[in-house]
């Protein structure tokens, strides 16, 4: 086992890990057959059905629920020596979940890893997607903690299936018309539900709502696995995903009034890095991979300038970079 | 009743069970997400007849003594299901309606398509899938193809299907989210039709 231990995943480059470096005493990509079966059985039905949450045997995985055992399983049971795996945490690569579930798969599957968008055929993702549009034949796998839409409305599952069977929403709505009433605006910022195919209510997983359009129609596959909740599902290419809204209250994403400082990005969904305690704070893109892209390529922000205020902002319009 | 098994005259599956039974999921994960995409079976082994190669290789990938697997060669006592019960341990069961995976070796004179699981309302996903053997699998002219899956539209051509079988599938249109997914196979090619596929011409 320590034979393998130096294999690492250099940022910004496939690691040269071959099938000599797979761990030996554990099946190929650590699940055993029967449960690999079981799951792809059960992917290929969410993929038929899109939207709708299949269950499944969901095993203890080498770490803890709500670290992405879900995804992982998919991930597991889909990997092979000619996939290029990819791994984001939040957009980032480096993140230790990234970095551990990365190497758990060129440990157990003997697989290439990436941190490129582009070269990836596997991209397993917590809480974003790429900044970089997906192409066809690429699979994104999203980590998901609560796949139930309508849990915190309805607490009931039984109740809750009930619903889905009857195409029976208006409660949705009329929870979305509440965040109106109260605040004037729909107030979900993350996990905003969508209409999959016109027909299933789907949580596309704690995503910022930022990243709810690349979904519609995306030209790769979207797999969704919740570990702790038992349920897979899936979204096929070319899909219609609508983000639930009403005529007068339009869908919109957020916006900043200010551009990435690492890499000038007007259009890229922006962190908020604090770097002293008197509050001083830079905005860079949650992405590393596109912002990396963009440095390379020569493109440059404004580090000199932190920011002394909050400036997150969701309705205000044009950002104007420095 | 079922037969015994012959245990002389069984041939090998897959030679490399993990590999094999991955690539050939990938292979129908492929299909069913791009619905008439033609996806190609790349393995060599000799399935007992009726199987061709595509059809046998997705039940040695997905079936297991988790599922119930029909077929209307069941009481001919076909060489194929003594081979799939002992290469997948799948239960062999006499009721369409009752099985997780079904297969057709002769579409002319197969069920219709109600008459194998179609789920139900709160779980859909309990239907049948069905694996059948067809003449010949085209993607160029024939039906199009419209849905999830596919950018705008595609065309596809299967041969020896009767009409009986599109209609069939037309009516089960209207039930969405209920209904059978299907694979056609022929030789060691494989296509998809899931339920949210639109059938025209």
């Amino acid at each position: 086992m320590n034979r393998q231990s130096n294999i690492q995943s250099k940022a910004g480059t496939k690691n040269s890990c071959i099938d000599s470096c797979i761990m030996e005493g554990y099946n190929y990509a650590y699940l055993d057959e029967q449960t690999k079966r079981m799951i792809r059985r059960t992917i290929l039905k969410a993929v038929a059905i899109p939207g709708h949450q299949v269950p499944f045997g969901s095993r203890e995985m080498p770490l803890p629920y709500g670290w992405g055992t879900g995804g992982m399983q998919i991930t597991a049971s889909l990997i092979g020596s000619k996939d290029i795996l990819k791994v984001i945490d939040q957009g980032a690569d480096d993140t230790t979940n990234a970095v551990s579930i990365r190497r758990f798969f060129s440990r157990t599957a003997g697989v290439l890893t990436t941190t490129r968008t582009q070269e990836a055929t596997l991209i397993q993702t917590r809480h974003r997607i790429p900044e970089t549009h997906l192409i066809k034949d690429q699979i994104i796998i999203y980590q998901v903690p609560i796949p139930e839409p309508l849990r915190f409305i309805e607490p009931r599952d039984k109740e809750v299936r009930r619903m889905h069977a009857l195409k029976e929403y208006g409660i949705m709505y009329v929870k979305l018309y509440e965040d109106i009433a109260r605040h004037g605006r729909i107030a979900k910022a993350f996990d905003y539900p969508v209409l999959v195919n016109g027909r299933y209510i789907m949580s596309p997983s704690p995503i910022p709502k930022f990243d709810n359009p690349k979904m519609n129609r995306m030209p790769a596959l979207q797999l969704f696995g919740a570990g702790r909740e038992k349920r897979i599902y899936a979204v096929p290419p070319y899909t219609e995903v609508k983000s639930l809204d009403f005529d007068d209250y339009p869908f919109e994403v957020e916006r900043w009034p200010l551009c990435c400082a690492l890499c000038g990005s007007d259009s890229s969904y922006l962190d908020e890095i604090i770097l002293d305690d008197k509050g001083s704070k830079l905005f860079v893109c949650s992405d590393t991979d596109h912002c990396n892209k963009r440095v390379d390529k020569g493109y440059r922000g404004n580090q000199e300038k932190p920011v002394q205020e909050a400036k997150t902002c969701i309705r205000t319009g044009e950002r104007k970079c420095a | 009743m079922l037969s015994s098994i012959d245990l002389n005259k069984l041939t090998p599956g897959f030679s490399d069970p993990v590999q094999d039974s991955r690539q050939t999921f990938r292979a129908v994960l492929d299909a069913m997400a791009h619905p008439g995409r033609i996806v190609i079976i790349d393995n060599f082994f000799s399935p007992p007849p009726p199987l061709n190669l595509a059809s046998a290789a997705i039940c040695l990938a997905l079936l297991d003594f988790e599922t119930t697997f029909w077929t209307e060669d069941l009481k001919a006592k076909a060489p194929g299901t003594g081979w799939l019960r002992f290469h997948c341990g799948c239960s062999v069961i006499q009721n369409p309606l009752e099985a997780d995976f079904a297969l057709i070796t002769s579409p002319d004179i197969m069920p219709a398509l109600n008459e194998f699981n179609i789920g139900n309302d709160e779980n859909p996903e309990f239907s049948t899938t069905l694996i059948i053997q067809a003449g010949r699998l085209s993607a160029t002219k024939g039906k199009r193809l419209t849905g999830p899956g596919i950018e705008t539209f595609s065309t596809f051509n299967v041969e020896g299907l009767t009409n009986r079988f599109w209609q069939d599938r037309q009516s089960q249109s209207a039930i969405f989210p209920l209904g059978v997914d299907i694979i056609f196979t022929c030789e060691n090619r494989l296509a998809a039709l899931p339920r949210t596929t639109k059938v025209e011409g």
